[in-house]
């Protein structure tokens, strides 16, 4: 599946199609779970926010801009802010050591891999803990410009590791 | 760049990984609401950064009861149809939630504050086509008034052709645009072979139409000789013609047909002989550049 089969199935599910809603569901199911139970630990947890995910998908599908991002994108936006939203008010215990020790033998696992060790953690502790620059500034003892020099440096990096064609 | 365009490149990643500071977002927006395409060709690339890193976390699989209970939530009467407005309020607007999902509604609407709307960027094609043919009505009707009426065959036929010239510029116009709408598009710097040369090009490369738009600038024409763009497909240099730029250097080229998304690695500049290659090894590189995205 492409990119732009993608963006086909969600103007269908624009229009109300729940069969497009489906097809969605079964391609990006394993990558939004994989990035709750990153960010919340649990399976439970993750399963009430990927339920979340989806419902907000259905009924908020109008305010995908294809001009902006890819399906994938979006979706995993959604997801991450849906787990984070989840493990603030619950007060889940940061999974962050655990599951960032689970290596992946995925090519994105890879690519994250070979990062150099500063700009991963930033990446990891913005994406899946959800702390801004000066948090991760005050937890990395540095200061909120050179975290945001890893930033650009990390995903700038990321962008040219990634793998060739359709990766996802 | 400029310091400025720097700075908000720097936002842009802390906006699509969820680190911006709810001060800068702010500041953010209204750099994009201005319109700059190089941040927005930024945002772009790093949203894709942003998923790469979302593709790392470990693999799991949800138990399998879960698509039963997803998908037949939503024929319940609160979940059984889509919701029209494009105003979603995600549950990940709160700090550090959804890095840009809402960002791209509060552009949209300083945009439409500090313009009354954002027009497309084949609107002034499409304004002077109206003028033209407000203008070519007017003269009609002028000459009617003035009992010229057994001329209209000719000037309407003429007329005619300049109406469908217009039409035909106004679409080539959109189709162009949408390299850089696309979102799948592909961009990345050229830069100069030699340190300390000015030379600079940028280019967008839409994968889906395979066309390539690159811009130029300081590639001053050289006397008796002509630059020479080649696409960089597996490693080997493909001619995609010569490039014009004006006496200060700077110029657009447009590939109808830059190469296989899969293949095509990046772009090169090269110096030829007048009029260019004609199939001949490349000359002298004089800048080069991977494009990604």
């Amino acid at each position: 599946m492409t990119a732009q089969h993608d963006q086909e199935c969600l103007r269908r599910v624009q229009a109300g199609d729940p069969q497009a809603l489906a097809q969605l569901y079964d391609r990006f199911t394993p990558l939004l779970f994989a990035v709750a139970l990153r960010i919340l630990g649990g399976m439970a947890e993750a399963e009430e926010a990927i339920e979340e995910t989806w419902h907000h998908v259905w009924r908020r599908a109008a305010a995908y801009d294809a001009r902006r991002s890819t399906v994938a994108a979006w979706l995993a936006m959604i997801v991450r802010g849906k787990a984070l939203d989840r493990r603030r008010t619950a007060g889940y215990r940061a999974p962050g050591a655990a599951a960032a020790a689970a290596a992946t033998s995925s090519g994105a696992g890879e690519a994250v891999m070979r990062l150099g060790a500063h700009e991963r953690d930033v990446l990891e502790l913005a994406y899946f803990e959800g702390l801004t620059e000066s948090e991760i500034a005050q937890r990395s003892g540095t200061d909120a410009e050179t975290v945001r020099a890893w930033t650009v440096a990390g995903v700038t990096q990321l962008r040219d590791l990634m793998p060739p064609g359709e990766w996802l | 760049m400029t310091d400025h365009v720097d700075e908000m490149v720097g936002l842009c990643a802390s906006l699509a990984t969820g680190s911006i500071e709810s001060r800068d977002r702010q500041r953010l927006a209204e750099h994009l609401a201005e319109g700059c395409l190089e941040c927005e060709v930024a945002l772009a690339d790093f949203e894709q950064s942003a998923l790469l890193l979302a593709a790392s976390a470990p693999s799991a699989s949800p138990s399998p009861g879960l698509r039963d209970r997803v998908l037949q939530a939503l024929a319940l009467p609160d979940g059984s149809a889509p919701a029209g407005s494009a105003a979603a309020g995600a549950s990940g607007a709160s700090r550090g939630g959804r890095p840009s999902a809402n960002f791209s509604a509060q552009v949209a609407q300083m945009r439409k504050r500090r313009r009354g709307f954002a027009p497309p960027a084949w609107a002034p094609f499409a304004l002077a086509g109206m003028f033209g043919i407000v203008a070519i009505v007017s003269a009609i009707v002028a000459m009617f008034a003035h009992g010229e009426a057994g001329r209209l065959h000719g000037e309407v036929s003429g007329n005619t052709e300049v109406i469908a010239a217009l039409n035909d510029q106004l679409q080539q116009e959109k189709t162009w645009g949408a390299v850089f709408t696309s979102p799948d598009a592909r961009s990345g710097d050229l830069r100069p072979a030699s340190q300390g040369d000015l030379t600079h090009g940028r280019a967008v490369f839409d994968p889906l139409s395979r066309r390539a738009i690159i811009v130029f600038e300081n590639l001053t024409p050289i006397s008796n000789r002509s630059f020479e763009l080649w696409a960089v497909i597996d490693r080997a240099p493909h001619s995609l013609g010569v490039i014009k730029t004006d006496e200060r250097g700077n110029g657009v080229l447009r590939v109808e047909n830059a190469g296989d998304p899969n293949r095509l690695d990046g772009f090169q500049v090269t110096l030829e002989k007048p009029g260019g290659s004609a199939g001949a090894a490349p000359g002298p590189l004089v800048m080069s550049g991977r494009i990604s995205g």
